[in-house]
């Protein structure tokens, strides 16, 4: 090492807080829930954003938060899927191991601008960790009455795919929510709906005029949900979506995540519709 | 804030006494038959000042092809910002470059300022050195003919038997105190150094068909032009472009382990968004598949996505589609796209 080496604490924007793993949960066979707990206190996020997780030695990857910022807790939840080098050794660790937390970055979902709207929800597979962000917000006992009528969408391919399984049996029970469920594929146990998501919006009876439309699932579903968005006559500025993207710095600078001129770090992951509609790149 | 002159053969002269300050200079020097790269000054002979393109622009000062960002121990206790800077005299940086250095400054200065790039931006003093054009030259294009005083700290122009030396900044007056063969240039000598330039506005023969500032307007209008088919039936995703520009920045970040396990850093290096992989998700899914999509990712980062620091990210060094290996070249696309558009074409 050359003594010109510069040390600095916390000048960098590249240097993340050290944070430790309170919980692990197996949601999946693929997907683990983390509790997360930051030395500085709460994180401070707002639902949709994400945050840029190291793992000491291997490397970093951006997740989006999963619990609310509404939460008793002190801590954060996020659900992470095992598919690329980040994430499985993430799913490596227990409880009480240190991983590294930088953010909360990104747009969000505008929950407080909502309030007095109707919601509906469209979620697809591991699209559902991001929005549970702000479903369990506005349906904290205390945040539900400021929101009118809330619509769940939410398909998996099949039954043991569901993410938070307590939670949705929760959710299916409900009254002051309309809360339906897909698989694509069925087994022998399921008996409830089979088919994609668009399925689904036959049931749905939303006032479309007063009705803010959240989208989160693989890149594969968005135009087909637009679709289905579109011949209910939902309009387009009611619609947000979060866009996945590779994140590596998190703070616009290294070009990974653009979107045609847009940053999806900065700028995204939740884009209205409308902003990014004529984008080729989006999706 | 003041001209000077030096006389040419007290060049050498010069560069002996900078190195008297014991700051580390970096300059152009021969490498091979016809090549020229930007290196440490240990004899002040070997200093080219007359050169027209190094292979790597001088942004590898600034942002090393790679470095380390933070470093921690493992088990991980304590992660620290790491900033590996040192006080620098650049030496020779055509207007071009000087262009680059300054755009790249304004990106990571910017919202999120990156403290790696600021601080070592902080502690270089920058001498610039005007230049002739050649044929892959094209700074008359995008303006870059000459540099803005902010762009520098000292800017030399030949003007015959001598240098004219425009000092910009007090760091650059503090440099050439005290050197008794510099003297106050006349005007008859700032005189010569604007004939100069008259001159080498007309110098480039590579030449966009139009203005500079016509070229948001017709970037807003190729997005679906099939010029970027036919680059991309060209081009061969090397990513030499990228790695060879003044102003391509973007960069991938990965950690890395020491051997016996118990360190490890986040290591910044170049990256290329040419490469197929560039915006990949763990998932799969490429954003950019097709490589003329890239090719015009690139072209759209030039002129068009990033005109909020400037009209022009491109800084007309040529370098790019010198190195081409498919012969894609910016004035030729440019000049392609400008014929086809009529202002009936696809908006971004």
């Amino acid at each position: 090492m050359n003594n010109n080496l510069i040390s600095t604490n916390n000048s960098s924007i590249y240097v993340p807080e050290i944070a430790t793993i309170k919980s692990v949960n197996q949601l999946t066979d693929f997907e683990k829930l983390f509790e997360i707990e930051l030395k500085s206190g709460r994180l401070g996020h707002k639902p949709g954003q994400f945050v840029q997780v190291e793992i000491f030695g291997v490397g970093e990857a951006p997740i989006s938060v999963s619990s609310p910022p509404n939460s008793k807790a002190n801590t954060f939840e996020l659900c992470v899927r095992r598919v690329g080098n980040v994430t499985s050794a993430l799913h490596q660790l227990t409880e009480g191991s240190k991983i590294g937390i930088r953010g909360p970055y990104g747009t969000f979902f505008n929950v407080a601008e909502m309030k007095g709207k109707d919601i509906l929800f469209v979620a697809g597979g591991i699209g559902y960790a991001p929005l549970r962000s702000a479903i369990n917000y506005v349906l904290a006992e205390e945040e539900r009455k400021n929101y009118g009528k809330i619509t769940i969408l939410y398909g998996v391919k099949t039954p043991s795919d569901f993410l938070f399984q307590n939670e949705i049996n929760e959710l299916r029970n409900r009254k002051d929510i309309d809360f339906f469920d897909t698989v694509d594929k069925a087994d022998a146990n399921w008996q409830g709906h089979v088919g994609v998501i668009t399925t689904l919006f036959p049931k749905i009876n939303i006032d479309t005029n007063n009705t803010m439309t959240i989208i989160c699932g693989p890149p594969i579903m968005y135009k087909f949900v637009l679709l289905e968005c579109r011949s209910i006559q939902i309009p387009e500025n009611n619609i947000v979506m979060s866009l996945e993207r590779k994140m590596k710095c998190g703070v616009g600078k290294c070009g990974h995540c653009q979107i045609n001129g847009l940053y999806c770090c900065q700028e995204g992951p939740v884009f209205d519709y409308s902003r990014i509609k004529e984008m080729e790149e989006a999706l | 804030m003041s001209f000077k002159y030096l006389p040419k053969e007290k060049a050498q002269d010069f560069l002996s006494e900078l190195l008297k300050t014991g700051i580390e200079i970096n300059a152009p020097h021969k490498k091979g038959e016809k090549f020229y790269t930007f290196e440490k000054v240990t004899d002040p002979s070997e200093v080219v000042f007359d050169y027209v393109r190094t292979i790597l622009p001088p942004k590898k000062y600034f942002l090393p092809q790679t470095e380390s960002l933070v470093e921690y121990d493992l088990p991980v206790t304590k992660v620290e910002s790491k900033i590996d800077s040192k006080p620098r005299i650049l030496f020779g940086v055509h207007p071009c470059d000087l262009k680059g250095i300054f755009l790249l400054n304004k990106a990571f200065s910017d919202k999120n300022l990156d403290s790696n790039f600021v601080e070592r931006s902080k502690q270089t003093i920058i001498i610039g050195i005007d230049c002739v054009p050649d044929d892959n030259c094209f700074c008359t294009s995008v303006g870059t003919v000459i540099p803005k005083n902010e762009y520098f700290d000292i800017f030399l122009t030949d003007i015959g038997n001598g240098y004219l030396i425009n000092i910009a900044t007090e760091k650059g007056e503090e440099l050439i105190k005290g050197i008794s063969f510099i003297r106050n240039a006349t005007d008859g000598e700032i005189q010569l150094r604007d004939e100069f330039v008259d001159r080498k506005n007309n110098m480039c023969k590579n030449k966009m068909d139009v203005p500079l500032s016509e070229l948001p307007l017709i970037f807003s209008g190729v997005y679906n032009s099939h010029v970027w088919e036919e680059n991309g039936e060209k081009c061969v995703a090397c990513g030499r472009c990228n790695l060879v520009c003044p102003t391509c920045y973007c960069f991938d970040v990965i950690d890395k382990m020491n051997l016996k396990l118990n360190e490890g850093q986040r290591i910044r290096q170049w990256d290329s968004c040419h490469l197929e992989d560039f915006t990949k998700v763990a998932t799969g899914e490429v954003f950019r598949e097709k490589k003329s999509s890239r090719d015009r990712h690139r072209f759209y980062r030039k002129f068009y996505y990033l005109s909020k620091y400037s009209p022009s990210f491109c800084v007309g060094c040529g370098r790019c589609g010198l190195e081409c290996l498919a012969d894609i070249e910016i004035v030729e696309t440019v000049n392609r796209l400008s014929k086809e558009y009529n202002g009936t074409s696809s908006k971004v």
